[in-house]
């Protein structure tokens, strides 16, 4: 069993400089994966760790006459922590997947458990404590169940309870300083954890998160996503690091060079300081680029556009100066919903993007979900062993032809208030891509003859992310009139590597000369076809294969909002000449790793400062 | 009455063990049932209300955690069923 902070002595930080460190603690260095770029310096929180007021509680004595307006004081209590967490549920919703969702039910439960209810307000009752003490006693009783077994995981998790204790006692008296919960974070957080979930990572707030360090993970997994498209340093898989920290020490993530630090001495703070004030300065200077055109050095352009869910996020699309939208995920509008949107509300959600747009192109993405994750469909969702291979995406246009119809008949609807591209997933032969033309046909007849006006040219595309539709591109590339490469799925699908999966997350490597080469198909067989190709996975937000990109033949780019920056400024120094013989590399390449290598050298000589903020 | 009742032993299967998210899942199934539904964590001898997710939290049992499960009511068979089939399933989780 590792040493937990649970048994140190430290408060948690309400701000930068609440940590009162007895001894003077030396500078420590620990080592991990740079997962997102940055660096931060902040107070550490460790997740899961045990708030120094649940192991010390004094009961507070209150006379017999105060005892019925404490119950009604802890049931008031408990009412208004339903309440928020049922916001934050639903808030939530559309960023969180249903599975991960789930730990709002599960705090909803906490708080209407009738045990917790009749144990608290017996103690009222019998033992004369107020409401708090009485609530703190009965809790600490489960929380020290929990943390006496000798299971880490377990122990982490215990983290749910005291988030939800914490927010009851938050209402309970009305002090907003009680103790953190994730969603309510003191300033200049830095959190440590074993492992963060998606909902955890969901839930996180926002304002003042830092960064974050992991004992878990790898660069793919959700966090580190999470981070990067926050901007926020991150450095995972380090190992038994949770109990090496305590609430309230000072750190610096180093998520260029994987490092954290804590208690820095003055020499190593300077340091950073200095660091940290040239990186800004840079990346500010990248953004006053953005009215420029991506042009490589030798004259080719290149079209850099942005990768979205929801309206909310166009003031950075306009912000990094965006060409278009490359990706306008459309799953959030179909998920923890007992019904699917219908397709008024659908029109107007399509029509207001494209106009905001103004004229600027915009690439939607038919829903990209599995059978399971629609809840309206989930009366007849079946286990599947391999969801990934299984019910989804345009697949479900059998089992559920009305979902893709009603989708369809919104977007050509709104099709007539800008440049809309529509985008179909998964697709992995060309009857099916038929199949759906087909459909989009009888939709146009049924709103033709329902005099409901409609764009029928509407561009339609297929994303090409399954290694059979790159080997049929030719067929496939004579049907539609656009294509748009998902790296993730792509490298996934070829590979046979769950990125999720820690223990193979190794292997994935979108630099295997076997996906180039499916790349480099796809590219080809649309140039023949005379079809635009974009590629809208995380590798196109990745300075480092953006030459790779352009030699093998790829204009088009869609990315993360905050990537663009970075991208533009390195295709402004780079030739094309330069991409093709890195192209050409790493198509021969017999270790992934050595492209990545040559990658990098090649932004270092070209693009020195960009090189230094990639760590 | 009919008070059939059902017993059967299982082990957790599910990486982070009992917490709140499993215990909630299992907690939501039992409150469906009529049937009075309890869990004993083997290990320690703890026992459990099955439609109480702190009781549950109390099991405190871990991946590899030895427990039991026993229903008595009207629609014990069914819950046996559906309950076996969360924790066999690993309550859901990944």
């Amino acid at each position: 069993m590792i040493d937990t902070a649970s048994s140190t002595p430290d408060p948690l930080p309400s701000g930068p400089s609440s940590a009162v460190h007895p001894v003077e603690r030396k500078e420590v260095l620990f080592h991990g994966f740079p997962a997102s770029p940055g660096i931060c310096r902040g107070r550490v929180l460790v997740f899961g760790a045990a708030h120094t007021d649940f192991n010390e509680i004094d009961p507070i004595p209150i006379e017999p006459s105060e005892v019925e307006s404490e119950v009604k004081r802890f049931q008031t209590a408990l009412e208004k922590t339903k309440t928020e967490i049922k916001a934050l549920q639903n808030r939530m919703q559309k960023t969180i997947e249903k599975r991960d969702a789930k730990i709002f039910d599960a705090h909803l439960l906490i708080v209407e458990d009738k045990l917790l209810h009749k144990e608290v307000v017996s103690r009222i009752r019998s033992q004369l404590c107020n409401a708090q003490s009485s609530f703190l006693l009965t809790i600490q009783k489960y929380i020290n169940a929990i943390s006496g077994t000798n299971d880490t995981y377990l122990h982490e998790r215990a983290g749910d309870i005291r988030d939800i204790a914490n927010r009851i006692l938050r209402n309970l008296t009305g002090d907003k300083d009680v103790g953190p919960t994730l969603d309510n974070l003191p300033e200049n957080t830095v959190v440590i954890a074993h492992d963060l979930t998606p909902s955890d990572t969901a839930m996180l707030d926002r304002r003042n998160i830092l960064g974050f360090a992991i004992e878990t993970g790898s660069r793919t997994c959700h966090t580190s996503i999470l981070a990067r498209s926050l901007r926020i340093p991150a450095v995972v898989g380090m190992r038994n690091i949770a109990g090496k920290f305590a609430n309230g020490d000072e750190v610096i993530v180093d998520g260029f060079l994987g490092m954290v630090i804590r208690n820095p001495s003055k020499e190593t703070l300077a340091f950073y300081k200095e660091k940290i004030s040239r990186k800004d300065e840079l990346y500010n200077l990248l953004l006053k680029e953005s009215s420029r055109a991506a042009e490589t050095t030798d004259g080719y352009r290149v079209k850099l556009c942005a990768n979205i869910e929801g309206a909310e996020d166009l003031d950075q699309v306009f912000q990094c100066g965006a060409e278009g939208i490359g990706l306008f995920r459309t799953e959030y509008l179909f998920m923890n919903t007992p019904v699917a949107p219908d397709e008024e509300t659908q029109f107007q959600i399509y029509s207001k993007l494209l106009r905001a747009m103004h004229g600027r192109s915009v690439t939607i993405r038919t829903v990209d979900l599995g059978g399971d994750k629609l809840d309206f469909a989930s009366a007849s969702a079946i286990r599947e062993p391999n969801p990934f291979l299984g019910l989804r995406a345009i697949r479900l246009c059998h089992e559920k032809p009305q979902l893709i119809r009603t989708q369809l008949r919104a977007l050509l609807r709104a099709g007539v208030d800008g440049d809309l591209r529509i985008m179909f997933p998964m697709v992995s032969s060309l009857s099916e891509i038929e199949e759906l033309l087909d459909i989009r046909n009888e939709v146009m007849d049924e709103l033709r003859s329902e005099n409901i006006p409609f764009d029928p040219k509407v561009k339609i595309g297929a994303m090409i992310e399954i290694p059979s539709a790159c080997l049929i591109a030719d067929a496939l590339a004579a049907k539609v009139d656009f294509f748009s490469i998902g790296s993730n799925d792509l490298v996934q699908y070829t590979l046979a590597v769950d990125r999720l999966n820690e223990r193979v997350a190794y292997l994935y490597r979108p630099s295997h000369p076997a996906v180039m080469e499916l790349i480099r198909l796809t590219v080809q067989a649309a140039k023949r076809h005379r079809i635009p190709v974009c590629v809208c996975g995380e590798i196109a937000a990745d300075p480092r294969f953006t030459p790779i990109l352009l030699g093998l033949g790829v204009l088009e780019l869609s990315m993360s909002p905050n990537a663009i920056a970075e991208v533009r400024g390195v295709i402004r120094k780079t030739s094309m000449l330069a991409s093709e013989n890195l192209a050409k590399i790493a198509l021969a390449a017999s270790d992934p790793e050595d492209v990545m290598v040559l990658a990098k050298e090649h932004i270092q000589a070209v693009a020195p400062d960009i090189a230094s903020i990639l760590g | 009455m009919d008070q059939t009742s059902f017993s059967k032993d299982f082990v957790v299967g599910n990486p982070l063990g009992i917490h709140a998210r499993p215990a909630s899942v299992f907690v939501q199934a039992a409150a469906g049932f009529e049937s009075d539904i309890a869990v004993t964590n083997l290990d320690s001898g703890n026992s459990a209300d099955g439609k109480s997710v702190m009781s549950m939290l109390m099991l405190a049992a871990p991946q590899g955690t030895h427990i039991r499960l026993v229903v008595a009511g009207p629609d014990a068979a069914a819950a046996m069923e559906t309950l076996s089939d969360i924790i066999e399933g690993g309550f859901d989780e990944e």
